[in-house]
C-alpha cells in the first residue's frame, strides 16, 4: 500500500512539472474525471460490450484449448499437428493477428477472436502439461479395475490437470484483457472501451485515457478473481481441500 | 479341464517368457500357470521378477518373448506393491471408484472387516496410516467380484497383532477366485492356502 501511495505522489509531482492536462493528467483529475464516466449509463454499456466479448474469447480458448489438449494427448498425429500451429500462434505478434482478422471479420468480433487466439496456446501447453502429469499408477489402476471413463475423469484427471488450469487461467485473464483492449482500438470498434480509448487519443484526453486504463485494470483483477473463485469451488469438489501438489508457476 | 486353444476359465498361462528392461533379463523363459480358483504363491529374492510376471498376468507389460494367455474379459483386481489410491477421496470412495454397483452399507461393512473403524472412513486416505491405507488397498481388490485377483506383498505395513485377522478376511474372499500371491513370507502362503512357486535363485 505504501509503496502505491509512493508511485501515486511520483505521478502527482511529474503531473504538476509537466503542467498540461492533455499530456499527463494528475491523479486527482483522473479520479474526479473516472467519478463522471462511473454514472453516466453509456460508461455501463461501454464495460458491458467489452465485457462480454473478452469473456466469449477467453471461455472459446479455454473449451478449444482443453478439447485440442485432450486429443494431443491421446493421438501422437495430433499432436505433431497441433504443435507448430500453437507455437506459431504463441509467438506471432498480436498486432499481426489483429489486422489479418481485420480482414476476415468486422471490428465488433475483433477482440473476441483475438482474445481467444492469444490464451488458446496457454490454455493448450498447461492443460496438455495436466494431462501428462496425471498419476501413471493410478491410470493403471483404472486400467486393472476397469473404471468406467467418467468415474476416471472425476477422480483422477480432473485434479490433476486442475492446478494446471487454473495457472493458465491466472495468466489467461490479463491476457484475453489486454489483447482484446488492444483489438478494439486498432479496429476501433462501436460502443467498446476501446474506442474510448482511441477517442482519448484523438481527442488529446489523458485523463480519459487513465480512467478507462484504470476500468480495464479492475476488470481485469475482478476477472481473474471470478475464476480463481470459480476454480477453488471446483478443486473443494473435485479434491476435497485447498491442498495445490504439482502446481506450475 | 482344458479348453481347446485357450487357458482353462478364469486362468492365467504364462509360457517361456522373457522379459528385459534395457540390458537387465528379468525373467528368462518363466512358464507359470495359475490354477482356475486357486491361489498360488511366487516367492523369491528381491529383483527376481516377481512383480514383473504381476504386471504380465494383469496385461500391464508384455513380454519381449513367449506368450501370456488370459482369458478374454477377464475381471481383474490389484493390490499392488504401493497402495495406490486416490488420495484426496476417503476410503469408501476408493471402493466405489472400482465396484460396479456401489451400496454404500456394503461399502462400510467391506472396510469394517478390514478394521478400519469410522473415523478413518471420514477422513481422505492421504490422512491414513500406513497400515489403513494397505487395508483400504485390500479391501478395493477384493470387494468386487474380480475373477482374477494380484496381491503384491499385500500384508506390507500391518502390525502382527491385527494380521490374523486380515488374513482370514483375504483367505474368505479369495475363495474360488484365481489369485497371484507376492511374498517374502511362507506363513502367508500356508494360511491362504496357496500353492507356492519359486522364481529366480
Amino acid at each position: 500500500m505504501l509503496a502505491a501511495a509512493f508511485w501515486i505522489a511520483v505521478w502527482q509531482v511529474v503531473a504538476m512539472v509537466v503542467h498540461r492536462d492533455f499530456l499527463l493528467a494528475s491523479p486527482g483529475a483522473v479520479v474526479v474525471r473516472l467519478g463522471d464516466l462511473v454514472v453516466t449509463g453509456g460508461f455501463w454499456a461501454t464495460v458491458a460490450t467489452s465485457l462480454a466479448r473478452i469473456v466469449i474469447g477467453f471461455t472459446g480458448a479455454a473449451i478449444v484449448g482443453g478439447a485440442l489438449a485432450t486429443l494431443s494427448s491421446a493421438s501422437r498425429v495430433a499432436d505433431a499437428l497441433a504443435a507448430p500451429l500453437i507455437a506459431t500462434i504463441r509467438s506471432a505478434p498480436v498486432v499481426s493477428f489483429i489486422i489479418l482478422l481485420l480482414l476476415w471479420t468486422d471490428s465488433s468480433r475483433l477482440a473476441a477472436y483475438t482474445s481467444f487466439l492469444m490464451v488458446l496456446p496457454v490454455m493448450y501447453q498447461n492443460i496438455l502439461a495436466g494431462i501428462r502429469n496425471r498419476d501413471r499408477a493410478l491410470l493403471e489402476v483404472a486400467s486393472v479395475f476397469r473404471i468406467p471413463w467418467m468415474r476416471r475423469v472425476r477422480a483422477i484427471d480432473v485434479p490433476a490437470v486442475l492446478p494446471f488450469f487454473a495457472a493458465a487461467c491466472r495468466t489467461g485473464v490479463g491476457l484475453a484483457w489486454k489483447s482484446g483492449v488492444a483489438a478494439e482500438v486498432i479496429g476501433v470498434a462501436q460502443g467498446s472501451i476501446g474506442e474510448r480509448l482511441y477517442e482519448a487519443k484523438l481527442f488529446l484526453e489523458s485523463a480519459d485515457l487513465f480512467a478507462w486504463t484504470i476500468v480495464i485494470i479492475a476488470l481485469s483483477v475482478a476477472g481473474e478473481a471470478v475464476v480463481l473463485w470459480g476454480l477453488r469451488r471446483a478443486q473443494a469438489r473435485f479434491v476435497g481441500g485447498p491442498t495445490h501438489q504439482g502446481a506450475p508457476s | 479341464m482344458r479348453n481347446e486353444g485357450g487357458p482353462p476359465e478364469g486362468a492365467v498361462m504364462l509360457s517361456g517368457v522373457t522379459r528385459r528392461f534395457g540390458d537387465q533379463v528379468v525373467l528368462d523363459g518363466f512358464s507359470l500357470a495359475l490354477a482356475p480358483g486357486r491361489v498360488t504363491a511366487l516367492m523369491g529374492p528381491n529383483a527376481s521378477g516377481k512383480t514383473t510376471v504381476a504386471r504380465l498376468v494383469l496385461g500391464l507389460d508384455r513380454p519381449d518373448r513367449g506368450r501370456v494367455e488370459r482369458r478374454h474379459g477377464l475381471r481383474c483386481a490389484a493390490v499392488f506393491q504401493e497402495d495406490r489410491l486416490c488420495e484426496h477421496l476417503g476410503a469408501a470412495e476408493n471402493l466405489a471408484l472400482v465396484l460396479e454397483h456401489s451400496d454404500p452399507a456394503a461399502i462400510a461393512d467391506e472396510l469394517r472387516a478390514v478394521g478400519l473403524d469410522a473415523e478413518a472412513m471420514a477422513k481422505p486416505v492421504r490422512e491414513l496410516s500406513g497400515g489403513q491405507r494397505r487395508r483400504v488397498a485390500i479391501a478395493r481388490a477384493l470387494a468386487g467380484d474380480a475373477d482374477l485377483v494380484t496381491l503384491d506383498e499385500p500384508f506390507t505395513g500391518i502390525d502382527v497383532e491385527t494380521k490374523p485377522a486380515l488374513i482370514a478376511y483375504v483367505r474368505e474372499r479369495l475363495a474360488g477366485r484365481t489369485a497371484l500371491l507376492i511374498t517374502h513370507d511362507r506363513s502367508e502362503a500356508t494360511q491362504l492356502g496357496a500353492t507356492i512357486v519359486r522364481l529366480g535363485t
